[in-house]
């Protein structure tokens, strides 16, 4: 059954329909929230949260409107997501938790250990440089960096301009820069060759 | 004459991404060619997303699809809970115009209290504890004859009889009694309690004097029951 039909039907109330729905989008969520987020736990009930809107507000998705039903999903992940983090922010609580924290050498190319140890401090300190953009600069660097979207694509996804974007972008990558600069100049980084 | 240095920053960091037509590349390798600034920045950007793709997050852990869904449906049945159907929905002109209104009120609020001078109260009457004595016992003087004559009188043969006071001087009195009253009221407790009895019988002596049903029988038992003349004859000696 094609995504429309699933869609239609959802409409009318059919959790088997919606349940197709979760099965094809649920990946997408889940690592969008996981990605902003950095807890296992936040991006489950960003998860959650998402589908149990989604379900509820399905009638206002309007098929003919020009916005796939991923976009339409993507926007309220991407509101509950930065839902989440402002929650998060309010009560103080780091959200790269011990566990993520231990995961993070997973890149392989780091084989001896005073890599993985740099590989380590390096993402504490983008970890750091990250928690300290708005939760709307996060999100626009997370979905252009790591989800690799086009500006264009995050507008749609936020509901934006492209240019609104951009400069929010802008902003984020200057911020970023401006906290890395001491990381940088101190470990006088260099393109590490795997 | 090439584009400003702001703008190549930015341009710069699309360039990165792969997001520049053919035509903004060039300008912006252009820029950077002549401007010394600009290009040292673009290195220092170029090492920030080295860093960035080199330190990407760690791939998502695996999670249990099954248990998200089950929370996921429990949920579904569920009516999610609507505040907006119990009230009625209002333009949304309407709530900027209430807000001003209501910003505009405290204004008027804040400026009455805060900004604008406070009215001058009525002067309190200040007397020095001598001169204060010496008019209460002026005020007492002026009584006594008066308080007297309601103390002494004797109805004949069970009739009341007149006692005749000029109108204005009770009134007189009753005026200066409220003064000294106010004056003292937290001053000397004692002098206020006996202005306070003195109130009362002036004002029934008044009232007596006025619609010319007098009873001076009552401003009698008055006088004799709150001991007036005891305790106006105490004040006079302290």
């Amino acid at each position: 059954m094609d995504e429309k039909a699933l869609i239609q039907l959802a409409q009318d109330g059919n959790s088997e329909a919606f349940r197709a729905l979760f099965e094809e989008n649920k990946r997408r969520v889940y690592l969008l929230a996981y990605r902003y987020l950095k807890s296992k736990e936040d991006a489950e009930d960003v998860l959650q949260e998402t589908f149990i809107k989604a379900f509820h507000s399905l009638r206002t998705y309007r098929l003919e409107k020009g916005i796939s039903f991923s976009t339409w999903l993507y926007r309220i992940t991407i509101n509950a997501s930065i839902d989440m983090l402002r929650r998060n922010n309010r009560r103080e609580k780091s959200s790269l938790e011990a566990e993520e924290m231990n995961k993070i050498p997973a890149s392989s190319h780091f084989s001896n250990p005073e890599h993985a140890y740099q590989s380590k401090e390096a993402s504490e300190k983008i970890h750091l440089a990250l928690s300290k953009l708005s939760p709307k600069q996060r999100m626009i660097f997370t979905l252009r960096h790591y989800q690799e979207f086009n500006t264009r694509e995050i507008a749609e996804c936020m509901n934006s301009s492209e240019g609104s974007i951009k400069r929010h972008l802008f902003r984020a990558m200057e911020n970023l820069k401006k906290n890395l600069k001491k990381f940088i100049l101190e470990n006088d980084y260099e393109m590490q060759k795997s | 004459m090439t584009m400003k240095c702001k703008k190549a920053k930015n341009l710069a960091i699309l360039h990165l991404y792969g997001e520049l037509g053919e035509k903004e590349k060039a300008e912006v390798s252009r820029h950077l060619e002549e401007c010394r600034n600009c290009s040292q920045d673009f290195e220092y950007t170029k090492k920030i997303f080295e860093l960035l793709n080199k330190n990407k997050p760690a791939e998502a852990p695996e999670t249990e699809w099954e248990k998200s869904w089950k929370k996921i449906e429990s949920s579904l049945a569920r009516k999610p809970f609507r505040i907006k159907r119990y009230f009625i929905s209002f333009p949304r002109w309407a709530y900027g115009v209430v807000a001003l209104l209501l910003v505009f009120l405290i204004g008027i609020f804040i400026g009455k209290f805060a900004f604008l001078p406070a009215r001058p109260s009525a002067p309190q009457p200040r007397l020095s504890q001598n001169s204060f004595q010496l008019t209460l016992n002026e005020h007492l003087e002026d009584l006594k004859p008066i308080l007297l004559d309601y103390a002494n009188y004797t109805p004949s043969q069970n009739k009341e009889q007149k006692i005749l006071i000029d109108e204005a001087i009770v009134r007189g009195l009753v005026i200066q009694n409220i003064l000294l009253k106010r004056m003292l009221a937290e001053k000397n407790p004692v002098a206020s309690e006996l202005l306070d009895d003195l109130d009362l019988v002036l004002k029934e002596i008044a009232h007596g004097q006025t619609n010319g049903q007098q009873t001076p029988s009552l401003v009698q038992e008055l006088i004799r029951q709150r001991g007036i003349l005891f305790k106006m004859q105490i004040l006079k000696k302290t």
